[in-house]
């Protein structure tokens, strides 16, 4: 099996643990409950401020950063390979391959949250809810997957990937602003492409394509800064 | 050309190390167990020097999986193997280096631990784990180099010699860099000796009575429930110097000194067993009495 396969396979091990299913069950039940009290209040703008205050401030981000820092082992980006890396596996290929899988994990459990959100608030399923869901979901799945990529580049700062948490801290603090600074985080711009404040007035196409240039900056970064 | 040369390797309990050479055995005696350690992981390219450069057979190992597969190594605190279970874990390993010669069957075996081929990696203890790896070192395909920290450091005699007739025999053709806080298993292995001080620095080729200042005599500090009973169990077994204890709101401590690892390793485990006692926890230390009370006692 090559170095690739196998740290996609190895990554699936943490993702699988009884705390993880805990997380995603506490995520879905706050949720739940966020959606039912905003269509409660405002049943036509619920789904958009379900998405804004609870999927997009905090489900996005953390589930990707719990999923990098689980297969990271909690440990630095591509050390937690060491034990099978120092026999001849790429420690760089392995780390990739369990980047796709916490790729895969995040994006998937987002698509669920996006999804239940868009259930519980709204009476009706009709085609315009259709495409506001399917618009949603590739921006959120853009999202999921530039998160992973912007963590697993912040887990190479740190003796043990300590920059996770900078990295989140920063997401947070540039993104939910809308100055020229905040084009660093991903979070303005998928605010952006969901119809929130553009970072420093840029059009929606180009926070996709600012998006998609902190994701290859990101995983170069982060492949660049792990040992082969 | 030297097969491996470290020059000014500078790292973490590691200051300007300077050594190479060819096939043969390079004995370091360390003074802190945190210097020998991050040397044997500089050697099998866990981590890489902050200064300096090390290099076997012109290659930088944490920058060669190549070269990595060639590398027997032995680190001191052996982590989980990835795997559902340890034949599993240990075909994935002979894969990875490209082992097709040898079987998962005869490894486990040499480490004693064919029972265990159904178990799960994480349920070895450290020992089994230090026992499995430096199987995995000693057979590993084409060797450029062997890395061992504490290599004889096991109970069973039988295996201890069996792995000092493979390191002299695999030594005839590579470098084999054995660590270790013992200047009698550095003896006992021969080949040059190297000492690695408090500070990181390396030095060799001193005379016996230059080369005494470096021998560390190792200790013990144990936490127990009746620390004067084991300490009086411990005292008098072969291998022990010196025994202190001392009790605080509850909590006893007994320190064991004593001229080599291995010896006071037994001789902990002899008395623990005679005794029927319950030792909380064990830490291994560098001969420096951690017990600054004036409550200490000996038995």
């Amino acid at each position: 099996m090559n170095s690739y396969l196998l740290g996609a396979r190895l990554a699936q091990a943490p993702l699988r643990s009884y705390r993880v299913g805990a997380y995603v069950g506490v995520m879905l039940t706050l949720l739940s409950t966020v959606s039912m009290l905003e269509r409660g209040r405002s049943p036509a703008a619920s789904f958009d401020h379900v998405l804004f205050r609870f999927v997009l401030t905090w489900a996005l981000p953390l589930t990707s950063f719990f999923a990098v820092s689980d297969v990271c082992y909690k440990s630095r980006l591509g050390q937690g390979f060491n034990p099978i890396g120092r026999y001849g596996h790429s420690k760089r290929e392995l780390t990739l391959g369990s980047l796709c899988t916490a790729g895969a994990f995040s994006v998937a459990v987002n698509l669920l949250f996006v999804w239940v959100a868009l259930g519980l608030t709204q009476q009706s399923f009709n085609r315009t809810v259709l495409v506001d869901g399917l618009t949603t979901s590739w921006v959120v799945s853009l999202g999921a997957l530039t998160y992973v990529v912007w963590f697993a580049f912040w887990s190479t700062l740190g003796e043990h990937g300590g920059g996770r948490i900078f990295g989140l801290l920063l997401d947070w603090g540039l993104g939910l602003g809308g100055s020229l600074a905040s084009w660093f985080s991903p979070q303005a711009h998928l605010r952006n492409l969901l119809g929130g404040p553009a970072p420093g007035g840029l059009l929606q196409s180009y926070s996709t394509i600012s998006l998609a240039g902190i994701l290859v900056l990101c995983l170069a970064l982060a492949l660049r800064r792990t040992d082969p | 050309m030297a097969s491996f040369e470290l020059s000014g390797v500078t790292a973490r309990g590691i200051s300007g190390v300077s050594l190479k050479g060819q096939a043969g055995c390079f004995s370091v005696v360390y003074a802190s167990e945190r210097s020998g350690e991050m040397l044997i992981r500089l050697l099998a390219g866990l981590t890489c020097p902050t200064r300096g450069s090390l290099r076997i057979l012109g290659k930088a190992p944490h920058q060669s999986p190549a070269l990595r597969r060639h590398l027997g190594t032995l680190v001191a605190h052996e982590e989980t193997l990835p795997g559902a279970t340890l034949s599993l874990a240990l075909k994935q390993i002979l894969a990875a280096q490209g082992n097709e010669h040898t079987r998962v069957a005869s490894i486990l075996s040499a480490a004693h631990l064919s029972e265990s081929r159904e178990l799960a990696p994480e349920s070895l203890s450290q020992e089994e784990r230090r026992r499995l790896a430096l199987q995995i070192a000693l057979n590993t395909p084409a060797p450029k180099l062997l890395a061992l920290f504490e290599p004889l450091m096991f109970y069973d005699a039988a295996f201890r010699g069996q792995v000092l007739a493979n390191i002299h025999a695999l030594a005839r053709d590579v470098p084999v860099v054995c660590v270790t806080s013992s200047l009698t298993d550095a003896n006992t292995i021969g080949g040059a000796v190297f000492y690695l001080d408090a500070q990181g620095v390396l030095s060799g080729g001193l005379s016996a009575d230059e080369s005494r200042r470096f021998q560390v005599n190792p200790s013990v500090l144990l936490e127990c429930g009746r620390p004067e009973v084991l300490a009086k169990a411990l005292s008098g077994r072969p291998g022990v110097n010196e025994v202190r204890w001392l009790e605080q709101q509850g909590e006893g401590l007994v320190e064991v000194f004593g001229e080599d690892t291995l010896a006071l390793a037994s001789a902990v485990a002899g008395a623990a067993a005679d005794a029927a006692h319950d030792i909380k926890s064990l830490r291994f230390t560098s001969g420096t009495s951690r017990l600054r009370s004036s409550e200490v006692h000996r038995p």
